[in-house]
């Protein structure tokens, strides 16, 4: 039985439990979380990933999720408008065009021109959105998934080693676009990853700790 | 023969043939080896059997339109073939030193090129040489020119697309069969994903099927007759066809897990979901679907046309749904695809194909909607 959940939290986590085979990937009775920037640490296999995507939405799991007060099992497509992913290593089809797949993301998520407009000049991506994918740089890559986890309005962004391939100039300006959504338009994230993320980067930054099949709030 | 001709050779006709000894062989086996009766050549035995045989199969190319257009489509899909493999030859990382080459002035190159499209199809030139000559035996001069024109065309256009290739390297050069299809304007919905997938990755996979259910619909029409009219094995055929589809839905779904994976995420209803998937294989099925309407009210009844048209369509959907109960592998999936093959033999047997488009067409829905969000790969990421 799956307790109800308690409103005012921006991310709750119901008895969920993950399993792979045998295998217990990932057991967590209960997390609250409130509104904030949260890091995710924990070591290789620790099922950070596994974590990101079930709260994405993208992989199936026993208990619940719930995102103020949206619940996944009950609301699963206004539970997926509330929340957002970028994977570590984005995969798209090699033909499909960068436009094609900002155009798609921008009709499903019912984004304003001007909201994508301004997100692929903060990224630098304009200029290569007219070719097909399968010509564009890991980095290039990299920079198009985040500019597509931003579009819409999601309570919640899940960023997956957002650091990885992205190159030195574009880390600050993820940096500040985190922390712009995060104080103007109260978007909350989860962001795991290897690098350590500077000092002062991020407002308000906590910490979540993957280990031993669970997730903890440090 | 210089240098950079040798190279060429080497590196993109020789390993063309070497890659397709197999299928060539085939081939070569089908029209020369395995050689059935035709009209006339019944009193020849030994290599004189084997002469006339050919003889006779040319002159019917000669003076069968129907003939002529099926073969002149070979043609372009061998020279479909060529020109796939040369391009992704030469993306590859080994085949950067040829863009030395780029220093030469075009002509040259050009020449070049043509030489390597003409060694690439040079079977294809010597059986027209045959064909040339039985032309002018016949009379039949401007046929057998224009069979000659034909191929030099195809030569001429792989060699022109070579060309453009390597001035402008990295850049994805469209195939000639695409050339034709429209562009799709706009905001991509969803399936259109898949109908460029088909159409860009698995054209060839797709483009047999197509010929294979198609073509079946086609002839077993044929033998169909209003006294005896009975579509019994008709339907079986058919469905033949359409389990060639399995494979084609296989490797959707397997791209879709491993390219699509962000579309799971996305604020879209299951309905939508299904909306997207049931206007695919409505898509992936319109040249069935104008095959029927073509053979409609006769040979082939309204109600007979509709059954297999919606049969087909249920199929497709119900493998597609199928596909997200479990990860199946290939063996796996393709027991499946026989078993409803099974099912369908029985319904046709038994005078139930129209209860039976009833139920998959629901069981697809109901599957889908039951396993859809529960699909999981089951790998540790």
């Amino acid at each position: 039985m799956i307790p109800p959940p308690t409103h005012g939290y921006m991310l709750e986590i119901l008895q969920v439990q993950k399993w792979y085979g045998d295998q217990t990937v990932l057991s967590i009775p209960y997390l609250q979380l409130p509104e904030g920037i949260y890091w995710l640490r924990g070591s290789n296999g620790s099922g950070k990933t596994t974590f990101l995507r079930m709260i994405a939405g993208l992989l199936p799991f026993r208990g619940d999720i719930v995102i103020k007060a949206t619940s996944l099992r009950r609301q699963p497509v206004d539970y997926r408008r509330s929340v957002s992913w970028a994977d570590a290593e984005p995969l798209y089809p090699d033909f499909l065009k960068g436009r094609d797949l900002v155009a798609f993301y921008r009709e499903v998520r019912k984004a304003s021109a001007q909201q994508v407009d301004e997100l692929t000049d903060l990224f630098q991506v304009r200029s290569y959105l007219p070719a097909p994918i399968g010509t564009y740089s890991s980095g290039m890559v990299k920079r198009l998934s985040l500019v597509l986890a931003f579009i819409g309005r999601p309570t919640l962004i899940t960023l997956d080693e957002p650091l990885v391939t992205l190159d030195q100039d574009s880390i600050p300006l993820l940096y500040d676009l985190i922390t712009r959504s995060y104080r103007e338009n109260n978007t909350s994230f989860l962001i795991s990853s290897h690098q350590d993320i500077a000092t002062g980067a991020l407002p308000e930054e906590k910490v979540l700790c993957a280990a031993d099949q669970t997730i903890t709030c440090l | 023969m210089n240098a950079t001709a040798r190279i060429l050779q080497k590196s993109l006709v020789r390993e063309f043939y070497r890659r397709n000894a197999g299928q060539l062989l085939f081939i070569f086996i089908l029209f020369f080896g395995a050689v059935g009766e035709l009209e006339g050549t019944a009193k020849y035995t030994g290599p004189l059997y084997q002469f006339h045989y050919q003889y006779a199969l040319i002159v019917g190319l000669l003076s069968s339109h129907s003939l002529s257009v099926l073969v002149a489509l070979a043609w372009l899909l061998y020279a479909e073939k060529n020109a796939l493999f040369v391009l992704t030859s030469l993306q590859k990382p080994d085949f950067s030193f040829l863009y030395l080459l780029n220093q030469w002035p075009p002509n040259k190159r050009f020449g070049l090129l043509v030489r390597v499209q003409l060694l690439l199809f040079l079977p294809i030139l010597l059986y027209s040489l045959a064909i040339l000559g039985v032309a002018l035996y016949k009379g039949w001069v401007l046929s057998g020119l224009a069979v000659i024109g034909y191929i030099f065309l195809l030569c001429l256009s792989n060699a022109l697309r070579y060309q453009y290739h390597w001035q402008r390297p990295g850049r994805s050069t469209p195939m000639l069969l695409l050339r034709w299809l429209p562009s799709l304007p706009g905001t991509l919905p969803y399936w259109k994903f898949f109908i460029q997938y088909a159409i860009k990755e698995q054209k060839w996979l797709f483009i047999g099927i197509k010929i294979f259910s198609c073509g079946i619909l086609l002839l077993s029409l044929k033998t169909l007759s209003a006294e005896d009219y009975d579509t019994r094995m008709l339907s079986l055929l058919y469905g033949i066809g359409l389990f060639g589809h399995g494979v084609l839905i296989y490797k959707f779904r397997a791209w879709e897990e491993k390219t699509l994976l962000f579309y799971r995420g996305l604020p879209v209803s299951l309905f939508q979901r299904l909306v997207q998937y049931g206007l695919l294989y409505g898509i992936l099925l319109i040249p069935e679907i104008i095959t029927l309407a073509c053979l409609i009210p006769t040979p082939l009844h309204y109600g007979d046309a509709c059954r297999l048209l919606f049969s087909g369509y249920g199929f497709l959907l119900l493998l597609n749904s199928l596909l997200f109960q479990a990860p199946f592998t290939v063996q796996q999936f393709l027991k499946i695809v026989l078993g409803l093959f099974l099912l369908l033999y029985f319904a046709v047997m038994s005078g139930m194909l129209g209860w039976l488009v009833v139920c998959i067409l629901g069981a697809a829905a109901a599957l889908f909607t039951r396993v859809y969000y529960k699909y999981d790969k089951g790998f540790m990421t």
